[in-house]
């Protein structure tokens, strides 16, 4: 299975089609479910749904497994599938009311479970985690998408461009607003 | 003095924002300040996501067997959308229809009104009908007396 999934990368490098057989996807769901729980548990703020869109992904990428034809990277699909159910979800008018009820808490709650530093410590860094992340939950959805894949998940500009379906320069730009935006959150908390 | 408080502030902008709006911006250039707060951020969510191993278990048995489910719902899910919205506008279209239909005339309703109508003008009446001119004579005649004496 493993050369199989080789061939699948090598495949994404030269451009070339590849169909994915349904006996890869034990071994992509293995390791991308992580991050695609990740991304998604940071765009939509909700564990329960997070876990379900998480599925819905791997669902959806497998039925949609013929469309890969390989001109990015796996994971890069995987995330841009993920993208775009969260992005759907959020969308919802019923979901966002519940959202906006639910945000404040969750974002006091944020850093509470890290043990390993000092209270005080933890007090201070989890302040200033809540003031970047209360500015990130505040950015537009693109700019809020951006940050997450270029911080969190460490993600180039190409992919998050790729995975985004942007042009690289728009990818830039929304980048530079978001940083702009959590560069000014956290002058304010400073100064 | 105008100018130099412009100078001034957009100095102090330029420090607090980096260079904004140059083309060849770098958004991660100046980010050596804020470096800590992001990665402690990346660190948060890293370890909000992090989940026991039977966490991941489940999830990735669900995930398979939600893949060895045949999916016929997703098929007819656009036409078991379109059904109902197809059904209440041929609803709609008939009630119209039947609703801007001219109103045809009821023959039977209308031959009993207008007997009723008969018999209240037959009763409201001192006379029967077939005297009718006899009666337009009879007023007139009696009318003439008044008329002559008027005209005296």
């Amino acid at each position: 299975m493993r050369s199989r999934m080789n061939e699948i990368r090598v495949a994404g490098a030269d451009m070339e089609m590849c169909p994915i057989e349904q006996d890869d996807f034990e071994w992509i769901v293995c390791q991308n479910q992580k991050r695609i729980y990740r991304t998604l548990l940071f765009l939509v703020r909700d564990a329960d749904t997070a876990e379900t869109l998480t599925q819905e992904c791997f669902l959806r990428a497998f039925r949609m497994r013929s469309d890969f034809r390989g001109e990015s990277g796996l994971t890069t699909w995987l995330v841009r599938i993920a993208i775009n159910l969260a992005h759907d979800h959020n969308r919802s008018r019923r979901w966002k009311f519940w959202r906006r009820l639910t945000r404040t808490d969750r974002i006091d709650a944020i850093g509470a479970a890290d043990s390993r530093r000092s209270p005080e410590q933890a007090m201070i860094d989890g302040e200033s985690v809540s003031a970047v992340r209360s500015t990130v939950e505040k950015l537009s959805e693109r700019q809020k998408t951006v940050f997450q894949l270029r911080f969190i998940e460490d993600m180039q500009l190409e992919e998050i461009a790729e995975a985004m379906d942007l042009e690289p320069g728009t990818v830039r730009s929304h980048l530079h607003r978001a940083i702009k935006a959590v560069r000014k959150a956290c002058a304010r908390k400073t100064g | 003095m105008h100018l130099w408080s412009k100078k001034m502030r957009e100095a102090k902008e330029k420090s607090l924002f980096g260079s904004v709006g140059s083309a060849d911006f770098d958004p991660e250039r100046d980010l050596e300040d804020m470096k800590k707060d992001i990665q402690r951020l990346r660190e948060s969510v890293h370890a909000e996501a992090e989940k026991p191993e039977f966490f991941w278990k489940r999830q990735h048995n669900a995930i398979m067997a939600s893949l060895n489910k045949p999916f016929p719902a997703a098929k007819c899910r656009p036409a078991l959308l379109w059904a109902p919205a197809a059904l209440a506008l041929i609803l709609c279209l008939l009630f119209f229809v039947e609703n801007s239909k001219a109103p045809t005339p009821d023959l039977a309703a209308g031959s009993d009104q207008e007997l009723l109508i008969g018999i209240e003008r037959a009763l409201s009446r001192d006379y029967p009908e077939a005297f009718a001119p006899v009666a337009v004579i009879h007023s007139a005649i009696e009318g003439m007396p008044d008329k002559a004496v008027s005209g005296n």
